[in-house]
C-alpha cells in the first residue's frame, strides 16, 4: 500500500475494550428508548452523555486540533460562502423553527414537534438517540490531527496546530 | 395540510434535492464538507458540540 495511510496495530485488549464499548452503547440506546422524556432518569442520562462527550473532546483532542481558532475564524466565512446553498438551507431551517416556536400555534409545528411524533415511540426514541450519540462521537473524535500520521512522517499539519484546550 | 407542515415539506424537499445534487455533481460541496469545516478548530468544534448538546437536551428531555 504505497503512499496509503498505515493502519495502527491494535492489541487484543484494545479490541476487547472496543467491543465492550459498543455493547455498552447499544445497551444505553436500548435503555434510553424505554424512558419518558420527562423522567429524572432521562434527564440524568442525557446530561451524563453530554458531559462525557465534552470531557472526551478535551482529553482525546488535546493538541490534536488541525488549526487555531483564529485561523479557522478567518476561513470559515469564505467556506460558508462557497457552500452558499447549504448556508441558506441551514439558515432557513433554523429561522422557520424559531418563527414556529415564537408563534406557538398548532398550524405552525416546530421541527422538534415533528420529530416528537417519532420519539414518542420507544423504538423511535432509541433510533434517534443512537443517531444523536453517533453524531456526538463524530463531532468529538472526528477530523483530528492523528498521532499515527505524525509518527509515520506524513508531513506537517496543513495549518498551525492550536494549543491544548478550547 | 397546515401552512407550517407545507413549509416543512418544502424545506425537507430542498434538503433532499441538494443532498442528492451535491453527491452527483462533483465540485459542489456536500454537507459533510460543511461539518468537517466546523471541526477544523476548537472554536468550530465547541460551536458544533454546543448545538448538538442543545438539540439532544431539547429532543430527549423537553417537550418537542
Amino acid at each position: 500500500m504505497a503512499g496509503g495511510r498505515r493502519r495502527p496495530t491494535t492489541t487484543p485488549i484494545a479490541r476487547l475494550a472496543r467491543a465492550v464499548g459498543v455493547v455498552a452503547l447499544a445497551a444505553l440506546v436500548a435503555w434510553e428508548g424505554s424512558l419518558g422524556r420527562y423522567s429524572a432518569a432521562s434527564h440524568a442520562s442525557v446530561l451524563a452523555v453530554i458531559v462525557s462527550v465534552v470531557l472526551l473532546a478535551l482529553v482525546a483532542g488535546r493538541s490534536r486540533q488541525r488549526a487555531s481558532s483564529r485561523t479557522w475564524a478567518g476561513g470559515i466565512v469564505r467556506m460558508l460562502r462557497e457552500a452558499a446553498v447549504w448556508s441558506v438551507l441551514i439558515a432557513a431551517t433554523v429561522s422557520w423553527d424559531l418563527a414556529s416556536f415564537v408563534a406557538q400555534s398548532h398550524s405552525l409545528p416546530t421541527l422538534s414537534r415533528i420529530l416528537g411524533a417519532v420519539t414518542d415511540h420507544d423504538w423511535g426514541r432509541a433510533l434517534v438517540f443512537a443517531a444523536w450519540l453517533v453524531l456526538g462521537l463524530y463531532l468529538t473524535l472526528g477530523e483530528r490531527r492523528g498521532p499515527v500520521a505524525r509518527a509515520a512522517g506524513e508531513g506537517p499539519p496543513r495549518e498551525r496546530p492550536s494549543t491544548g484546550g478550547p | 395540510m397546515t401552512v407550517g407542515a407545507a413549509v416543512w415539506a418544502g424545506i425537507g424537499a430542498a434538503w433532499l434535492v441538494w443532498l442528492v445534487a451535491s453527491r452527483l455533481v462533483r465540485p459542489l460541496p456536500g454537507i459533510d464538507a460543511v461539518v468537517k469545516a466546523f471541526l477544523g478548530s476548537w472554536l468550530g468544534r465547541v460551536l458544533a458540540l454546543a448545538a448538538w448538546a442543545e438539540a439532544g437536551w431539547h429532543l430527549f428531555g423537553q417537550r418537542p
